[in-house]
């Protein structure tokens, strides 16, 4: 939540972001004019469907994006008055894991099998801080201890396949939190997980995120967690932002068409359990092909005659409410 | 092990090795070459004679209390000939195949992980050497450079990495993919650190079974050249030179040539068995049958 008052510049500014994808078939843009903001304390969530670009934004954060067949074509992302895409690859080296941690959305796949958990927990901090044997073995403990994995002391010389899958994700955000970043960004953090670990997990990363005053970038494609944890939503659509709001705004008001369709398709514990949920009809677009105008606009209940034609700019509803849409729903 | 990766195992050497004990033939293969290996490494403590040391009174006699095995054609003690042999033998076998893996394993993660003109560029080069038959190639190097041991080696080494960048090649593609390498360059792991610790270690699994049977073939190859004298130079012995010269005296000291014969099968067997082992105990899909 923007703070009343807060002058200083957002710790993460994005600007017209853009990636495009090369491939045989075509030039994909993944991500098209992306621009939010982050500041400290506070957890900012992307939230769209699989292939909207939520993920290649982040990765484009940490300039992760494999090239070829990805490049970050537009843009500005600045941290700690430097843009990010600009600097060289080293000084990325030095912020990945150190200032700016990931957290994945494999747990099963996103730690190492040859190597053992105090490892792998220790290896940012063993990239970033240098630390002697002795206070690594007991950093790696706490990290452990901190995510709640018992009996870390015996614990930490295991190998993956000895943990679970939510034990892994726990380990993977000691990783996260191991160099005390000024930004986490976690990428569908729970995603394989089942539901009551998931729950838990959220909670240790919103914990993580509180004690440390830490700000965290939320990847989901999954409404219920941005409710409960989002202080800002951006809702992403075909490589775009489609509406940027509050937490509160995305949930009371809703304003673009794809945004409402969202939240009336899933059920929800604050509306009548007798009512219907209704699906947005039609496929997302294909990426290679996009629809003219609105990229929305062929699923689009309220599209109209411009919506044809135009593709719309992001418009300010109110200060902190904006949307992607030419018609007032 | 891992759950939706079969092809990247984890290796704990005592786990590894209890499994090889307990699949026959590995234990096999384990046991002889352990003896084998003992046996040539202390060739001087348990060789009767001086291998050099000629008796021209006492040429090609039969097995004796004194020559058990029987003397040469210049009246050399045999056993004493295979024991020292063995060392040259198994030598160049085992530091060949060392080199080329080395040379091999780096080829392999820099092609992979780099991947684009540098990965076509090695892989072609790989392919071309991998056209040429083994023994022809050692030959005509070993032909090109004059014959002698070091000579031979150096043959086997340049012949020998190829197979060994094919393989960690494949497999640096198919981890690399793996959510754990982005995790950790998201981590700020360098491009070397990446390929040093997080893929190398995943690719030895193929890499051990390898090395095994590479060693067997390297032994082989080392016989065949100095069988056809283009190998170890005399007085010097090797099984595979001493099985040569052997041959002429078939009739007279039918166990100049059978013994060294036998102990290349030897092994030759225990390095297939060991690796026949290994990839047993390295494959998941495996694991469980044929016990």
């Amino acid at each position: 939540m923007t703070r009343p008052g807060q002058t200083t510049a957002p710790l993460l500014d994005v600007r017209d972001l853009t990636v495009e994808f090369r491939t045989s078939e075509g030039v994909i843009k993944a991500a098209s004019g992306v621009s939010f903001d982050l500041n400290r304390g506070e957890i900012v969530a992307l939230v769209g469907e699989s292939g909207c670009g939520k993920s290649v934004t982040a990765m484009a954060i940490l300039r992760l994006i494999d090239d070829p067949p990805g490049r970050i074509t537009d843009g500005e992302i600045h941290f700690d008055g430097r843009d990010l895409l600009r600097e060289p690859i080293e000084t990325i080296q030095a912020i990945r894991g150190d200032r700016i941690a990931m957290v994945f959305q494999e747990p099963m796949n996103s730690l190492n099998p040859v190597h053992t958990i105090g490892d792998q927990v220790l290896e940012p901090l063993h990239l970033h801080k240098g630390l002697t044997k002795s206070a690594a073995l007991a950093r790696a403990i706490a990290l452990l201890q901190s995510v709640r994995i018992s009996d870390p002391a015996r614990r930490y010389g295991d190998y993956p396949h000895q943990f679970s899958g939510g034990m892994r994700q726990r380990v993977m955000i000691a990783m996260g939190m191991g160099c005390v970043p000024d930004i986490v960004i976690a990428d569908e953090p729970t995603t394989a997980l089942d539901v009551t670990i998931q729950a838990q997990l959220l909670e240790l990363l919103k914990e993580q995120v509180d004690r440390q005053h830490t700000a965290m970038l939320l990847i989901t494609h999954n409404l219920g967690i941005v409710a409960r944890y989002a202080d800002r939503v951006n809702v992403m659509y075909a490589g775009r932002i489609v509406e940027s709001a509050s937490a509160d705004d995305i949930y009371d008001r809703p304003s673009h068409p794809y945004t409402i369709g969202l939240l009336q398709s899933v059920p929800r514990l604050d509306r009548p359990v007798t009512e219907k949920l209704v699906p947005i009809e039609g496929q997302p677009p294909d990426p290679l092909d996009l629809p003219p105008g609105c990229p929305f606009q062929p699923r689009c209940r309220f599209a109209t005659d411009v919506c044809l034609r135009e593709d719309p700019p992001l418009r300010r509803l109110d200060d902190t409410h904006e949307i992607a849409c030419w018609v007032d729903v | 092990m891992t759950d939706a990766v079969t092809t990247v195992v984890s290796i704990k050497p005592t786990a590894l090795l209890r499994q090889l004990l307990r699949h026959k033939l590995a234990a096999i293969g384990l046991v002889i070459i352990v003896v084998l290996a003992l046996l040539t490494a202390l060739a001087p403590v348990l060789a009767p004679y001086d291998p050099h040391a000629q008796d021209l009174y006492n040429v090609l006699s039969g097995p004796s209390p004194a020559h058990w095995l029987g003397t040469d054609n210049v009246g050399r003690d045999l056993l004493s000939r295979f024991l020292y042999g063995g060392q040259v033998s198994l030598l160049v076998g085992v530091c060949t195949i060392m080199v080329a893996a080395v040379i091999g394993i780096v080829l392999g993660l820099v092609a992979g992980y780099l991947g684009g003109a540098i990965d076509a560029a090695v892989m072609r080069i790989t392919d071309a050497f991998m056209c040429i038959p083994p023994l022809i190639f050692v030959l005509i190097i070993a032909a090109a450079l004059g014959p002698g041991i070091h000579n031979v080696a150096v043959a086997i080494v340049l012949f020998g990495w190829t197979g060994f960048t094919r393989i960690v090649r494949g497999q640096v593609l198919l981890v690399r993919e793996l959510p754990f390498i982005e995790a950790a360059r998201a981590a700020g792991a360098s491009p070397i650190r990446i390929m040093l610790k997080h893929i190398l270690p995943n690719t030895l699994a193929p890499l051990l079974v390898t090395v095994s049977l590479s060693i067997g073939g390297a032994i082989l190859l080392e016989s065949a050249v100095s069988f056809l004298g283009i190998g170890v130079q005399p007085p010097t012995a090797s099984w595979g030179k001493e099985l040569r010269t052997g041959l002429n005296y078939l009739e007279l000291a039918p166990l100049y040539s059978i013994v060294p014969g036998l102990l290349i099968t030897l092994a030759v067997i225990a390095c297939n068995f060991i690796g026949d082992g290994l990839r047993d105990a390295l494959d998941p899909r495996l694991r469980g049958d044929n016990r």
